[in-house]
């Protein structure tokens, strides 16, 4: 937060700017493939873009928003989503990502990996604290279980579409305007270069 | 009159195209109306960016009062403070939650107490006439009140030069007549105005000098009757002249018209067809213009004026003229356009009155003054309330 | 336009009645529907808060219904879940299905009750808040809190920003509809990744003219935050501090009730 600060003369916009972008991305409905309706989480979006740490920061407020705005969640469930949404979710995208590209694998299938398992990872640390927070009478594992397979049925399809849709999004942004995502320092000028040639 | 700003063959490129900038030389002088005119991509807002000192040209100078501009932060704050520069979309430059933290925004950055800030702001929001606008969100305001929202924003620090990139775009033919009516009137207390503008027809009765450029170059730079009289110019720019002009133009052509003075407006165009046409015939005697500063108002005195019925016609211009009157149920016959409107009127011996305030009153005389010099015209102005003191200025 | 709660908490009833007020009662009775424990204390605020919030604040009962599903849905799911999952105490129902011996204990339908209501209470608490109080006057109160200026700032950049981008995206949306963007399901994963894609770009640009805005105001890193001057009522104040108390007293009370 600090390192934040000292930048803010420039970054404060940029992060404003995206921190809307991630609360409208959010509240969007995701095309629905069975029929029920969803949001994106956008939270491996942005850790591919900006990093975990400032995901982090913005995805706390864009949660206080969502809350009040959209009402999404509620207060007392913020403190359980700050961690699941807002650092655990963005950690593993963030460590997906760079995993993925450093083992060399398509940059596209990368950042779908990084999405539909930050997406997951959300709902793997949500269950976790429901079982810690309601443990059955067999155990914290036991619950863990049971909530662990009550989500794996709903969010894993989601999981899988959030990850299509931010590839997909990620190509086009390539495509228009590769400057942004070398800035940001997601993706260097050479891969660029090299992913243009392959489309041309 | 000294130049407040200059720019002294100035080239300036962004890094992904070519030069928006390609040694433009151009000079401002303190006081003036100009109208920067020229095609998408001519280089206007880049000229505008460069005088608020946002960009900084790759070679060539800018001078702000005589001194060339440096770009250390305090001089920064000393240009922008002076220049004010309003976006062409206000969502652009609308950044905070509320108008009034949105209009405080420059002096709480130039560090004013906070009493100091609120008065600032109060009257920056009073003069566009958008007071008991102050918690509002952004959001929730019309395109015409953003926009008055964001001169506010640039008001409220002060500034000697405001320049305003397209300020009636995606507004309706009534705001816009507003927006630069109250142009006008911060040209009239003295501040130097420059506006970007695609509309020929605004640029040409608006500006005291038209700046015409294309292609990060000046085409011309003079006087709107001079710019606009050349055709070749004028389209190289891909512009295309004022109907006013090019109606001159068509009747010059056809020995109707002579003269080498085309008309600036409809009115003078009106006038020069009639002196054509009524030849001989005699002339009515014209009406009276009658003026009344709300400033100094004694509201009882303008209604018993109304009521005698000297006046056939009523017309505000600016903004607490326009709120005296709809809080005193004054009907409006002119909302803009009014001193040409009243001076139309008085030609076919009509009187009006209009309502306006503060300097505005001696820049309608001094506006009637010249049109009678020219026309040879004599109608009669007379200020209804000149005796009772001005009020003290804020 | 955009169906944000903000819109209406600009216009809603107590809009002038001092927001300090009203994040204390609705935070105050979120703080005692998360401590209660009992679920009697919770149900009370539920319906206290949700009458309050129609009938004082005005709000739409059409709309504070379609606002209740999601979470309540929700809480249903979640409470089902825990009937089943945690199943301690005495059995009062169990059955065989899918070869699986499941049953209820009477503890598991006690903490599913009392989650139910928490939630219900919180729910309509938040809700509360959240319909009465605009986001703008929440801002002075985090200042005078304390809460660090960066993240202040940050939030009300953000407040307003989503608002351009919201009407953005719509239209955004419209476009492709028009053009039967969503047609079919491949058709809208293409769109809605396109969408977002443009949305992205177009928040980028929209943050580098923001960037400009600031400069050309001589940004020097303070955004004043705006205060609306509301008295605060005595008779307001007394009746939020009394329903609190109550509400305290009731959760006080039936501490060891069990409704099964």
């Amino acid at each position: 937060m600090s390192k934040l600060v000292k930048a803010r003369r420039e970054t404060l916009p940029l992060l404003a700017v995206s921190g809307a972008f991630i609360f409208v991305l959010s509240s969007l409905k995701l095309p629905s493939v069975s029929g029920s309706c969803s949001h994106p989480t956008g939270t491996g979006l942005g850790s591919i873009l900006f990093g975990p740490g400032i995901t982090s920061v913005i995805t706390i407020v864009v949660l206080v928003y969502q809350a009040l705005f959209l009402a999404h969640g509620g207060l007392t469930t913020l403190g359980a989503n700050v961690f699941s949404m807002g650092i655990a979710g963005p950690l593993a995208g963030y460590v997906v990502y760079k995993g993925a590209m450093k083992a060399g694998l398509n940059l596209y299938f990368a950042v779908f990996m990084a999405a539909a398992l930050a997406d997951l990872a959300t709902y793997v640390v949500t269950s976790l604290q429901l079982a810690l927070a309601f443990p059955a009478a067999t155990g914290v594992l036991t619950s863990f279980k049971a909530f662990m397979a009550i989500f794996a049925v709903t969010q894993i399809p989601l999981a899988i579409v959030e990850g299509a849709v931010t590839s997909l999004m990620f190509k086009y942004i390539l495509h228009s305007r590769s400057d942004v995502l070398v800035r940001l320092n997601v993706v260097s000028l050479k891969a660029v270069q090299k992913l243009r040639e392959v489309s041309a | 009159m000294a130049s407040i700003l200059e720019a002294r063959n100035v080239r300036y490129s962004y890094s992904d195209g070519p030069e928006a900038l390609r040694g433009l030389s151009t000079t401002v002088e303190e006081g003036k109306k100009i109208a920067l005119v020229g095609p998408n991509g001519a280089g206007k807002s880049t000229l505008m960016l460069m005088f608020n000192g946002i960009l900084r040209p790759t070679s060539g100078e800018v001078y702000f009062n005589g001194q060339p501009m440096k770009y250390d932060s305090p001089s920064l704050r000393n240009v922008r403070r002076k220049v004010g520069l309003v976006f062409q979309n206000p969502d652009d430059q609308l950044f905070a939650p509320t108008v009034y933290q949105d209009v405080a925004f420059g002096p709480v950055n130039l560090g004013y107490p906070k009493d100091k800030t609120e008065r600032y702001v109060s009257y920056a929001l009073s003069y566009v006439g958008l007071s008991g606008f102050e918690s509002r969100p952004p959001h929730h305001l019309s395109g015409g009140e953003k926009k008055r929202v964001a001169i506010a924003g640039v008001l409220a620090m002060e500034p000697d030069v405001m320049i305003l990139d397209e300020p009636t775009s995606n507004l309706d033919p009534a705001g816009s007549e507003e927006i630069m009516e109250m142009l006008d009137e911060l040209n009239s207390s003295g501040k130097t105005m420059i506006i970007s503008t695609h509309d020929v027809e605004l640029a040409y009765r608006w500006a005291d000098l038209v700046l015409l450029m294309e292609d990060g170059k000046l085409l011309h730079y003079g006087p709107p009757s001079a710019v606009f009289a050349d055709h070749g110019l004028v389209s190289k720019a891909r512009m295309k002249l004022p109907a006013v002009m090019e109606i001159y133009q068509e009747l010059k052509g056809r020995g109707v018209l002579d003269g080498d003075r085309p008309p600036r407006n409809i009115l003078e165009l009106t006038n020069m067809l009639e002196t054509r046409a009524k030849v001989g015939c005699p002339k009515v005697s014209p009406g009276k213009i009658y003026l009344y500063n709300v400033d100094r108002a004694d509201l009882k005195e303008i209604r018993s004026f109304l009521d005698s019925g000297s006046a056939k016609y009523v017309g505000a211009m600016g903004t607490s003229a326009k709120m005296t009157a709809e809080r005193e149920k004054i009907r409006l016959d002119f909302t803009f356009g009014v001193i040409d409107k009243s001076i139309l009127k008085a030609t076919t011996g009509q009187s009006s009155l209009i309502m306006t305030s503060g300097g505005m009153v001696e820049h309608a005389m001094r506006r009637i003054e010249a049109y009678c010099d020219e026309w040879g015209a004599k109608i009669q102005v007379s200020v209804l309330n000149a005796s009772v003191p001005n009020d003290p200025e804020k | 336009m955009h169906d944000l709660l903000d819109d209406y908490a600009q216009t809603n009833a107590l809009r002038d009645v001092s927001p300090r007020l009203k994040l204390v009662l609705g935070l105050g009775s979120i703080l005692l529907c998360v401590f209660s424990p009992s679920p009697v204390a919770p149900l009370i605020a539920a319906l206290t808060m949700s009458a309050i919030t129609v009938f004082l604040a005005k709000i739409p009962v059409r709309l504070y219904r379609k606002l209740l599903i999601v979470p309540l849905t929700f809480v249903l799911f979640s409470s089902l879940a825990i009937l089943f999952v945690t199943g301690s105490g005495e059995p009062i129902i169990a059955f065989q299905a899918f070869g699986l011996g499941l049953g209820i204990g009477r503890d598991s339908a006690n903490i599913a009750l009392l989650m139910l209501s928490r939630t219900l209470g919180g729910t309509s608490s938040l809700f509360f808040i959240a319909l009465t109080t605009p986001m703008i006057e929440i801002f002075s109160i985090l200042k005078s809190l304390r809460l660090p200026d960066v993240l202040l700032e940050l939030s009300m950049l953000i407040y307003r920003y989503i608002f351009v981008l919201m009407d953005q995206a719509m239209m955004i949306n419209s476009a492709q509809t028009m053009r039967l963007g969503h047609a079919s399901l491949r058709g809208s994963f293409n769109s809605f990744s396109m969408l977002s894609g443009v949305l992205f770009l177009r928040a980028w640009e929209q943050g580098e003219r923001l960037m400009v805005a600031m400069d050309s105001r001589c940004y020097d890193g303070r955004l004043d935050v705006f205060e609306r001057r509301t008295p605060i009522m005595l008779h307001g104040t007394l009746a939020v501090i009394g329903y609190l108390a109550a509400v305290a007293a009731i959760a006080f009370l039936t501490r060891d009730l069990r409704l099964i």
